[in-house]
């Protein structure tokens, strides 16, 4: 981490080399900065961002139904069926996606036969297909911590809510998604964090339109050899990531805050 | 009985209500009237179907078959938070992540209640279980007697017209229970809420309740005063899940009022709650504080005797403000005789003993088949 710090402030030399530290300089954040990298930049956070907002609502009504309504005895099935694409290589399922995805592939012809399209599938190489194959990447990563959260949430307590005169959408969010929100917030992160640096499935789901800011960096490191440049995208990679996190923190703690406070009881007997 | 008839708020009534799950039955044919305002406990042994009935009146199951109507009205199809009904659960069920005071106006938040108001009555309520200086505290930070309290102000401060309360004291040691149930009792009868209370507890149902409802197996057996329960079970099951008993198995002969067996005879002269057959197998009861002790003389008559026989103290056990002795008697379990600390008789321990009883004293059932 430091040697890459370091590196951010240097220089590539010419042509044969990759480094060159002695004479160090902001110039390669500058680059990095530029517009064209800037807008990966962005479409990464996009990406990742709708990603993981993506993950968590898909992720939360799942777990909530496994750790609610699936009879304990059944739910090592379906946690096992989550678990089953991580028993194989990530590039490899991605790869599969491609084959599903392809446009004469399994998709194209469910879709055809349900007459909802009829030419061919052009999902492949664009931002929706990775859209899809992220929410199918990193979709465990989201229910794991949620339904560790939600099991382990007192079933008492959602009735008593609703005996105290909270229905359903009352109950889930003034008990049941505040007690679990160290499961909400750790499923977050785990998304979003790698996803963030994720450039297999960009590469392999996305083409040239997916380009991500991982494989960006990747390129710069291992085919233009420019390790300086590549250093100093991989800080404004980090710090971008460390900024949305900080700024989605921020909103949380605010939003606790205006949730307590309002309430809040005040006692008029005194204490 | 012709008050509760009309649709009063507070009262209750099952008609006929069953419940299974799988195949076996929880419930099974459940009628019970609660009149407004009465303490009435629900009283049975683990499993017998009393949280499954409390669950059904506060909307968590719905009944099979049968009704169930609330105040005068059915609610069949109400879902928990529109019933006039609160729990006290008995794990509390707090929201640890509210402090005692949000957890008690968590009621009155539902029901959009004026600020003003949820701070007024959220006062009232801690102060009515004496828990203010704590309004600010998590749950977690209080010790389980002071939860059980929250608990109780958290529903009573929604004035339900039914407070139901489901093993409410069960998690407290023996002392703090104690108190709980002189505070439960005297706040019931100040406030004029029906409570509806579960325990299998037997002495917790006798010193609190109206009436008691003993159940056995998803059925009502028997629905009387505590008195009459503890004085007059109308079965086995009862006498026996009622206090202490001395049961002896025998033949019953004139209709019930003299039993027979090997090592001693009883004579009856209760009214029998059921009819009782000449030479059927009958389980006569006789209530340990009844049985007297005297020294056996040595001359010892060595026949079957009437309400009377002899055994060795065994042992003396003082309970307190009661003495209690366990004689064995060869041939039979050992009689248990009961005295008052003051009345205890003083004999030692090894000595031979005759115990001896009232016909006033000696309950007969006929043997049926779901007995303990
Ligand atoms: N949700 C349920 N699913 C299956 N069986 C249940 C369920 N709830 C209760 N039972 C069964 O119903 C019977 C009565 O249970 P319950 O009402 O909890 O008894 P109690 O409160 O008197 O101990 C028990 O045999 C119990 O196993
Ligand atoms: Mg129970």
């Amino acid at each position: 981490m430091l040697w890459i710090l370091f590196y951010s402030f240097g220089y590539k030399p010419d042509l044969y080399h990759s480094i060159a530290t002695d004479r160090l300089s902001l110039g390669q954040y500058k680059l990095a900065a530029s517009s064209t990298f800037f807008q990966t930049f962005m479409g990464t956070l996009r990406i990742s961002l709708t990603g993981t907002a993506l993950c968590f609502l898909i992720g939360f009504p799942f777990a909530y139904w496994l750790s609610v309504r699936v009879p304990p005895s059944r739910r090592p099935i379906f946690l096992a069926l989550i678990l089953i694409p991580f028993w194989t290589n990530f590039l490899v399922r991605t790869i599969g996606w491609r084959i599903l995805l392809a446009p004469s592939g399994i998709f194209a012809g469910v879709l055809h036969f349900l007459g909802l399209h009829s030419t061919a599938l052009e999902v492949l190489d664009t931002r929706g297909a990775v859209q899809l194959g992220v929410v199918y990447n990193y979709l465990p990563l989201m229910i794991l911590p949620l339904y560790v959260a939600l099991d382990r949430l007192d079933p008492g307590l959602r009735e008593a809510s609703k005996d105290l005169g909270a229905g359903r959408v009352r109950t889930l969010f003034k008990v049941t998604i505040p007690l679990v929100s160290p499961g909400i917030i750790a499923g977050l992160l785990l998304v979003f964090i790698p996803l963030s640096g994720d450039f297999i499935t960009a590469t392999v789901l996305g083409g040239a339109k997916g380009n991500m800011a991982g494989r960006m960096i990747y390129d710069q490191f291992l085919v233009a050899q420019n390790w300086a440049l590549g250093s100093a995208m991989a800080v404004v990679l980090i710090l971008l990531i460390a900024a949305v996190v900080l700024f989605f923190g921020l909103i949380a703690i605010v939003g606790r805050h205006i949730i307590r406070y309002r309430r809040r009881v005040e006692l008029a007997i005194a204490v | 009985m012709k008050d509760s008839d009309r649709a009063e708020r507070g009262a209750v009534r099952l008609v006929d209500v069953s419940k299974r799950f799988d195949q076996t039955f929880a419930v099974r044919s459940f009628n019970l009237q609660v009149r407004p305002g009465e303490f009435l406990s629900l009283l049975g042994p683990s499993g017998c179907g009393k949280t499954t009935t409390l669950r059904m009146l506060s909307g968590f199951e719905t009944p099979d078959t049968g009704e169930i109507l609330i105040s005068g009205k059915s609610v069949a199809g109400l879902p928990p938070y529109k019933r006039d009904v609160n729990t006290v659960f008995q794990a509390y069920a707090l929201f640890p992540h509210m402090s005692v005071a949000e957890n008690v106006s968590y009621g009155l938040m539902q029901k959009h209640v004026a600020r003003g108001e949820i701070n007024r009555r959220v006062g009232e309520a801690l102060e009515m279980v004496r828990m203010v200086s704590f309004a600010k505290r998590s749950p977690k930070q209080l010790s389980g007697g002071q939860q059980q309290r929250v608990a109780l102000a958290r529903a009573l401060v929604n004035q339900p017209s039914v407070l139901l309360l489901d093993e409410p004291l069960g998690a407290l040691d023996r002392k703090l229970r104690e108190e709980m149930q002189i505070e439960l009792k005297l706040l019931q009868s100040q406030l004029g809420i029906t409570f509806i209370f579960v325990t299998h507890d037997q002495e917790e149902a006798l010193s609190m309740s109206d009436r008691v409802a003993v159940m056995n197996e998803g059925e009502i057996v028997q629905l009387d005063t505590p008195d009459t329960i503890y004085e007059d079970p109308n079965s086995a099951f009862v006498a026996g899940f009622i206090g202490q008993q001395n049961f002896f198995n025998g033949v019953a002969q004139e209709q019930g009022r003299l039993v027979t067996n090997e090592l001693v005879n009883l004579s009856s002269s209760r009214k029998h709650s059921q009819i009782i057959a000449n030479e059927s197998n009958v389980l006569a009861s006789v209530r340990p504080e009844t049985i007297s002790l005297q020294v056996a003389d040595n001359a010892a008559t060595h026949g079957v005797s009437l309400n009377r026989i002899e055994g060795e103290l065994a042992s003396i056990a003082h309970l307190g403000d009661s003495v209690q002795l366990i004689i064995r008697v060869p041939g039979r379990s050992e009689i248990i005789s009961k005295y008052s600390r003051s009345d205890a008789p003083n004999i030692g321990v090894g000595t031979t003993v005759s115990c001896s009883w009232s016909d006033l004293d000696v309950h007969v059932y006929p043997t049926s088949t779901n007995e303990r």
